[in-house]
């Protein structure tokens, strides 16, 4: 019996495991700085918010945001807190552009360079914008 | 302008601003267009459009001067208020709901169908949006013709305030691409993203009128009545 259950726990343990590097597979962490956040889609499917959830679930990040009108809002990344006061804001860039008719960044909105790529200020906030395998997201904490 | 007339728009500016915030943080919801479209018909448009000019100047103390926020807010608000009071005097044809309506269900029929250019994971919940609308939009119709008159006139407000909730974000579509210098490319994008606040304030402008324009009005009346009898300028609103 103790066998039995020592082996289920053991399966237990081992798909829990499997699960989270399922969670975390689907992005994975370039660059992590006080003001800056770069990951790269691992695989296609899901927002860029449940990547950054599936990474804060896993620890390799820290995350907080509110629910706007446009989806969620991020406010904090690795504990530094856009100060609002100071016009601070955490800015989305990213190197996907148009898919299936539909523009999820553009370069009017602002630029920003990164690993001699270009990437443009996202058209939709992190609930909206999809994960494309091999795209470049960047959250940079900017002032207007 | 009467003192009793500033002292109202006084305190139902500082409502329309309580209210703004306290819903600011519930996605979708607010009730800044039955409150202004309720007062601006009891109270008259010169109260209502100034009521409207001092909550668009007023609110930037709490959400901060963007300057296409703060065009939009003072172009869209006090003439928002200005066709409610006017509506509220002289009421439009009967056949200008029925119209609105019919307008407003054709329209969020085809978009449903043929689809919007907007984000993938956003999609679906557009295309419910837009077939709620529909519903909607065919429910006030049927509340318009089947119900008595008091009911009917807050239908025909309902279908007010919904059309005024589209054109306000029609309004930022024109509005904020001008002021921040966006290519056509980028204001069509700003164009497609603005349908995700758009619908479901809409519906919720539908909804929140047809529910409590009536008791809404009957409070401001009461309070139009007492402050007539108790005041010494007269007690009447005329514009």
């Amino acid at each position: 019996m103790k066998r039995i259950t020592s082996i289920l726990i053991a399966i237990l343990i081992f798909t829990s495991l499997c699960g989270c590097g399922a969670e975390t597979a689907g992005a994975k962490v370039v660059e992590s700085s006080e003001k800056l956040l770069v990951i790269e889609a691992a695989e296609d499917g899901g927002s860029l918010e449940d990547a950054l959830n599936a990474l804060a679930d896993a620890g390799e990040i820290t995350l907080v945001s509110s629910e706007s009108e446009y989806g969620a809002f991020i406010t904090s990344v690795n504990g530094r807190e856009a100060d609002a006061a100071a016009n601070e804001y955490w800015a989305i860039y990213t190197t996907l552009g148009e898919l299936d008719g539909v523009a999820y960044s553009s370069s009017e909105y602002g630029t920003f360079e990164y690993g001699g790529k270009t990437l443009s200020s996202a058209s939709y906030g992190a609930s909206g914008l999809p994960m494309s395998k091999g795209e470049l997201y960047i959250l940079a904490l900017e002032s207007y | 302008m009467k003192p009793r007339e500033i002292a109202c728009s006084a305190v139902m500016t500082a409502l329309l601003i309580a209210a703004q915030y306290a819903l600011g943080f519930v996605s979708g919801v607010e009730l800044v267009t039955v409150l202004l479209l309720t007062f601006s018909r009891v109270f008259g448009a010169r109260c209502g459009v100034m009521t409207a000019v001092a909550f668009s100047l007023l609110r930037c103390l709490i959400y901060g001067f963007f300057p296409n926020v703060l065009l939009l807010y003072l172009v869209y608000y006090p003439a928002f208020a200005a066709i409610s009071g006017i509506t509220g005097k002289k009421p439009l044809p009967p056949v200008s709901c029925p119209i609105m309506l019919l307008c407003m269900a054709a329209l969020s029929l085809w978009l449903a169908v043929s689809g919007l250019p907007v984000s993938a994971i956003y999609a679906p919940r557009v295309k419910a949006l837009l077939w709620v609308i529909f519903g909607i939009s065919l429910f006030l119709l049927a509340v318009y013709f089947l119900s008595k008159k008091d009911v009917r006139e807050a239908a025909s407000a309902a279908s007010l305030a919904a059309v005024m909730t589209v054109l306000f974000t029609l309004l930022d579509d024109i509005i904020t691409p001008l002021t921040m210098g966006y290519s056509p490319e980028a204001a069509a994008g700003y164009f497609y993203g603005g349908f995700l606040a758009m619908l479901p304030q809409t519906v919720c402008a539908a909804l929140s009128v047809l529910l409590l324009y009536l008791p809404l009005k009957k409070a401001f009346t009461a309070a139009l009545r007492y402050g007539g009898k108790n005041s010494t300028d007269g007690g009447s609103y005329e514009n």
